[in-house]
């Protein structure tokens, strides 16, 4: 009888332990933004950095060490994939990168219609006249900066198989265009692929 | 206690275990999704977006449901980011159950079809994609319309079939390519298009336009042949057209699916969904610019021949798993019965009784959806477009800026809306059968 008594509480210690372990608790982690992370196939930050990370530095060594820096207006980037991506967090990074190259001046064309509006108001006669924004100061800008987001979405075919896979190729393609003549001045571009599979039956 | 109450005893207990397990797993519509489809049928689509404020009204097996209504309601009355939200949502549910659960395979067979998480019929799939792209062109993003239209794309690879032959939803995917300025994307289903209407010519003219822009010349030669020589082409050339007008005109209410029963034997049945779909020729739709006909185009599609077909194509697959069922739930039954034979009777008689097919659809779908293309120029002021249906309603689209939108329209609630000065201007009309 004891011995029955001991394989019950055995068992029911096996039980409380193997749920235990299986039990998962909610954690909250930090992790390096520089590290690649990929949950699936699907575009990413670590897609993105990587995008911006290439394409800025080919965009510095665009221009030499003169003393002149040529004025960019971004147009912002497309995006002609089949995910809904903002690409704005593309162009504010190749930005940030640009600005801080010192080899270009942005213009933020985001702030034109403030601008407009802070002009106004310093006219109304608020602002002394000493103090008021100069006209006919605005940059015009030597170059616009704009590109297309891209991907290719390929799954495996129907077939007997325990996975599902898909490849999915991303391309972005960033130009300089010469406001002047209209010419392309300078072209790059990224590209990723990646495989994601997931399993066919699942609970 | 003698013999006979035992066994009585014992087989009650046999039926009440598996009747309390199959009822469990078995469910049934969700009374709340009813309550809201009538509301909305009845036109007071606040109410029905009332009912399903919370998510938590539905089970959870027909999540997929609550988010399908709530979003097209939503879209129909003009709240398309809360639309496309629950839309987008449907569509990023049907990625994380895309594929083959144990669990609910396991509740389909001890119960029926019903126990499982709904996923929709292919068609229904493909149009979460077009309401999105509706509600994106509606909202000038054509970039994300242009999302969505690859996402159909997507949808129509994997599963093809029957989902070929959508013109509406192809007419939509060429015009949200079209609309984002991606030429190339949006001739190349124009063309596809076209191959399915030999002979519109309003395609033809379209086709001649972007091949044009895009430098296609070979293609822009023959477009302008065949404009000529069905005599369009000087139309073509003479038209001072500036914008275009493009109205998602839908009407009447999607088919529901019924259950039929094929009978294996006088107490065995197998049970599947079914649609008892009569053709119908489509409604026309005239549109008068200024009391005048048009060069207007409309591309249609009868959602519920669609849905139809799109069910007949699993069909195969679900009468497989129905006898499937059927044989495992005689097994069981036997096997019972060997025991018990009273219990293993009962057993039969409710298994019979479980035997229900799953007939949940998309149900505040109209049953046609068409898109119509009206060209203006300078000079145009009012545009009016009406359905021969009886019920019929007239949208008038009232061209000058300036002035009021015409709400008097016609005796039969017809609506006004003033046209922006956008080149692209979306509308939407929808005609619902209230009977």
């Amino acid at each position: 009888m004891s011995k029955i008594k001991d394989n019950s509480k055995l068992s029911a210690a096996l039980v409380v332990a193997a749920a235990v372990t299986l039990s998962a608790c909610a954690t909250t982690r930090s992790i390096d933004p520089d590290s690649q992370v990929h949950y699936d196939a699907s575009y990413d930050f670590s897609d993105k950095d990587l995008i911006v990370n290439h394409l800025s530095e080919s965009l510095v060594q665009f221009v030499d060490d003169s003393n002149v820096r040529p004025v960019i207006i971004s147009y912002g980037i497309g995006n002609q994939t089949s995910e809904h991506i903002n690409t704005s967090g593309i162009s504010d990074d190749l930005r940030l990168a640009l600005v801080q190259s010192n080899r270009y001046q942005l213009i933020n064309d985001a702030q034109r219609a403030n601008i407009e509006d802070e002009k106004a108001f310093q006219k109304t006669g608020a602002v002394a006249e000493s103090q008021r924004i100069a006209q006919g100061r605005q940059l015009g800008a030597d170059y616009i900066l704009g590109g297309t987001l891209r991907s290719i979405v390929k799954e495996q075919p129907r077939q007997i198989r325990l996975t599902k896979k898909k490849l999915v190729h991303y391309s972005l393609n960033l130009e300089l265009t010469s406001t002047e003549t209209g010419a392309i001045a300078w072209a790059d571009k990224v590209e990723i692929a990646r495989e994601s599979s997931r399993p066919i039956i699942g609970w | 206690m003698d013999f006979s109450t035992v066994k009585l005893a014992r087989s009650t207990l046999w039926v009440w275990t598996i009747v309390l397990c199959s009822c469990t797993i078995s469910a049934c519509s969700t009374p709340t999704l009813n309550k809201a489809r009538s509301e909305f049928y009845h036109g007071d689509s606040t109410a029905a977006l009332a009912t399903l404020s919370d998510s938590k009204v539905v089970d959870s097996s027909d999540r997929l449901l609550y988010l399908l209504e709530k979003g097209l309601i939503l879209h129909e009355v003009g709240d398309y980011d809360a639309s496309t939200r629950e839309l987008l949502a449907a569509a990023k549910y049907l990625d994380k159950y895309d594929y083959i659960s144990l669990a609910d395979e396991t509740k389909a067979f001890l119960a029926n079809d019903w126990a499982k998480r709904y996923l929709g019929e292919y068609s229904e799939r493909l149009w979460i994609h077009s309401y999105l792209m509706m509600n994106f062109l509606s909202q000038g993003k054509y970039d994300s319309a242009a999302v969505e239209a690859r996402r159909a794309l997507e949808r129509i690879s994997k599963h093809g079939g029957v989902l070929e032959n959508d013109k509406f939803s192809r007419s939509l995917i060429a015009l949200s390519f079209e609309a984002a300025g991606q030429f190339n994307d949006a001739y190349i289903e124009y063309r596809k298009l076209a191959d399915q209407m030999p002979d519109d010519p309003s395609l033809d003219s379209l086709l001649y336009r972007l091949a044009q822009r895009i430098g296609f010349a070979e293609d822009a030669r023959l477009y302008k042949k065949r404009l000529q020589t069905a005599g369009e082409f000087e139309k073509l050339n003479n038209n001072a057209q500036v914008g275009e007008a493009i109205v998602f005109v839908s009407s009447g209410v999607i088919p529901r699916k019924f259950s039929s029963s094929l009978y294996t034997d006088y107490e065995e049945r197998i049970a599947f969904p079914q649609y008892f779909v009569k053709y119908t020729s489509p409604p026309t739709i005239q549109a008068l610019i200024d009391g005048k006909g048009c060069d207007c185009s409309a591309v249609g599609s009868d959602l519920g021949m669609l849905v139809s077909e799109s069910l007949s194509e699993r069909a195969a697959k679900l009468a497989a798993k129905s006898f499937a069922r059927r044989f495992l739930k005689e097994a069981v039954s036997e096997a019972i019965e060997e025991k018990d034979e009273l219990a293993g009777e009962l057993i039969r008689v409710f298994f019979y009784a479980l035997e229900q097919a799953d007939t949940r659809s998309w149900q505040s779908l109209p049953r046609y959806m068409s898109v119509v293309r009206v060209p203006l120029d300078e000079k145009s002021a009012v545009v009016t477009l009406s359905l021969n249906e009886p019920n019929t309603k007239r949208m008038v689209l009232s061209i000058d800026k300036d002035a009021e939108p015409d709400v008097e329209s016609t005796a039969k609630n017809g609506f006004a809306v003033p046209v922006t000065s956008a080149p692209l201007q979306f509308y939407k009309l929808r005609l619902t059968d209230k009977s």
